[in-house]
């Protein structure tokens, strides 16, 4: 990852700054920076954009190949996709230098974009089992200054937007052969649909506070950040958190409920109604009953997603064990006892959305979860010495129990 | 060449030009903040970016230090989007590793190396889209990047494709028509020195001077047109800055 040196002096006035709500270059904390989406850029590939945010620049290219369906999906298409960490974005990614972060990078877009909620996967079908068109989405970064996942999922929405797929005729031969025919005309063309596409939000705690669209600078101030990615209808379909540190459980519910308190509010300034694009719905529209503190509103989830069927995998550290999964064992049996809660840090959270991979690994167990959250949990001896954690709140330990239940 | 016929009868080639013309240039300097020069080219459909670090103290294994000049540390790679088949990797083959090295000695010839003993300036070159002649479009771009950058050189870097079609010379090729014989030059054009020159054709001796001479009156096309980016640039940076 590219990164900046900053000296304590620097740090401290950049904390002391987010502290305030008043950042470096002028912005409050839940300020993007200026943004330039252009479309339509190479012309050697059937979808481009390049979106620049600040000084991160991205440009995405789209190539649509025809190919054969996966077998476990017959009547779907698939994507394919790419970081390509150039050393025009800094001189570290020359060589291999910039393969460990290419590759996180292009994991995470796999969770967060393929997948049918995300992308409209059938209409790519041509014959189900046969011929489908691939989509190669490579991402190029032309230069890096913080919050890549944002500008990279803004840049591949937009390059979706641009797409366009030539139009195919299937004819079926008189012994029994399909035929695909290409149009002739150029424009005879479909494009897809980006109603569904999700954009990442990645939110960046620094100091007690958090900001969106972090720069390398309060990057390297941040303990640790979470990424979501959120379609417009308020599905998420992927949450990570990145980075070194840890956070507390109490501090992503409010990370969660950026702008969620304040209905009036405008939606996320991400994709701010940029073009025909529709602006992504805030968090909390979606389940209007949690507006009030209730952390529920952290699953978000549209009802086949809804929390019955959440599986939930803890990962308690040795040191703590005996104690807590006693008290977890407690708290399945009577989810009122009032054990008192060991105060916990989240140290790692990946939430997956369901995916070929997913659901096929799972499929043995009886009840089919539709998606599911890890949890990796660390006594607060371990957490940051920033910010001392609260105790887990009560509600979502409630939370906790009602999955443990299923 | 079959069926595609690059020069007509009344001498106009695929794309309309007449057979010394060169293509659009469009170019700006200064494009990212971030690099210490950078510059953005097309060459027609052919885009290339370039930016350059440095000089800088040597990065990395301290062995390749020169005690007298600087190290010049070229990467070229391409969007693995910008050929129309695409590409699996965007540097690293072959075909990238050769660029990178001829980027190398090209500027080697031009920059002033022996201003920065012990140091390093690194030129890194992306072809955004390929339309023919890529190398010299990218040496272009790096030409306006290090000038942007403030490395001095002994002249502009000006580089141009030349291909040799029914006895008659072509400047600046595209892609349909590289695929006959072809000539990379690249030429420092106020003092008619040659930093690199390469053909990979059959060609008759007696063509050899005919095809040199198309590409250096093409090359010297190409520096008039930097000339005036770079002017213009200037220009508009002093404005700016008030000067």
């Amino acid at each position: 990852m590219a990164t900046v040196q900053l000296s304590e002096a620097e740090k401290v006035y950049v904390l002391h700054g987010i502290r305030d709500d008043l950042r470096v270059d002028g912005r409050s904390c839940e300020d993007y920076r200026h943004m330039e989406i252009e479309t339509d850029v190479v012309s050697n590939t059937d979808g481009s954009a390049k979106v620049t945010l600040g000084h991160t620049a991205v440009l995405v290219g789209i190539k649509a190949e025809m190919g054969k369906p996966r077998p476990a999906q017959p009547a779907e298409g698939y994507m394919e996709f790419f970081v390509d960490c150039s050393a025009n974005a800094t001189p570290e990614f020359e060589g291999r230098g910039g393969e460990e972060l290419g590759m996180e990078l292009t994991n995470t877009l796999y969770r967060v974009f393929n997948n049918k909620r995300s992308v409209d996967l059938a209409s790519l079908c041509i014959s189900p089992g046969e011929h489908c068109w691939l989509l190669y989405v490579d991402v190029l970064l032309l230069q890096c200054d913080g919050n890549l996942y944002d500008g990279i999922s803004i840049a591949i929405k937009a390059a979706l937007f641009n797409t366009k797929i030539p139009k195919v005729l299937i004819t079926e031969g008189e012994d029994g052969v399909t035929e695909i025919e290409l149009s002739d005309d150029p424009y005879d063309c479909v494009r897809l649909s980006v109603d569904n596409v999700p954009c990442i939000v990645t939110l960046c705690k620094v100091g007690p506070r958090h900001v969106v669209d972090a720069t390398l600078q309060e990057k390297a101030c941040s303990v640790a950040s979470l990424i979501m990615a959120v379609t417009p209808a308020g599905t998420c379909t992927c949450m990570r958190k990145v980075g070194g540190g840890s956070l507390d459980p109490e501090s992503i519910f409010e990370m969660t409920e950026v702008r969620g308190h304040d209905p009036g509010a405008p939606p996320f300034p991400v994709c701010p109604s940029f073009f025909l694009l529709p602006p992504p719905v805030p968090l909390s529209s979606s389940s209007p009953s949690s507006s009030s503190s209730s952390p529920s509103s952290f699953f978000l989830l549209p009802p086949p997603l809804a929390l019955p069927f959440l599986l939930l995998l803890l990962f308690l550290s040795p040191s703590s064990s005996s104690s807590s999964s006693s008290f977890l064992l407690s708290f399945s049996s009577s989810s009122s006892s009032l054990l008192p809660p060991p105060p916990l840090a989240l140290s790692s959270l990946l939430f997956l959305s369901p995916s070929s991979s997913s659901s096929s690994l799972l499929s043995p167990l009886p009840l089919l979860p539709l998606s599911f959250l890890l949890l990796f949990l660390s006594p607060s001896s371990s957490s940051s010495s920033l910010l001392p954690p609260p105790p887990l709140p009560l509600s979502f330990l409630l939370l906790l129990s009602r999955c443990v239940d299923i | 060449m079959a069926g595609l016929e690059l020069l007509s009868d009344q001498g106009y080639r695929l794309d309309g030009r007449k057979a010394t013309e060169l293509r659009k240039v469009q170019a700006r300097m200064g494009v990212f903040a971030q690099a210490d020069g950078s510059a953005y080219i097309e060459q027609g459909n052919t885009k290339a970016l370039a930016v350059v670090y440095g000089p800088h103290e040597m990065r990395g294994s301290r062995n390749r230090t020169l005690h007298d000049r600087a190290v010049i540390n070229c990467q070229y790679s391409m969007a693995t989007f910008s050929t129309a088949e695409r590409k699996r990797r965007p540097h690293g083959d072959r075909k990238s590793t050769e660029m990178s090295l001829h980027l190398k000695q090209t500027f080697e010839a031009a920059v002033m190396t022996q201003l920065y003993p012990r140091s390093q300036i690194d030129i890194y070159v992306k072809v955004l889209q390929a339309d023919g002649g890529n190398y010299s479009v990218c040496v272009n771009a790096a030409t306006l990047a290090i000038i942007d950058a403030g490395i001095p050189m002994r002249d502009y870097v000006c580089a141009c494709t030349v291909g040799f079609v029914d006895e008659t010379p072509l400047a600046d090729l595209c892609f349909a028509e590289e695929s006959g014989s072809s000539l990379a030059l690249a030429l420092l054009p106020r003092g008619g020195q040659i930093a690199l020159l390469q053909m990979d054709a059959q060609l008759h001796q007696d063509h050899l001077e005919a095809l040199m001479d198309a590409a250096m009156t093409a090359c010297k096309g190409v520096s008039k047109v930097l000339d005036e980016v770079v002017r213009r640039h200037l220009q508009e940076v002093s404005v700016l800055t008030g000067e």
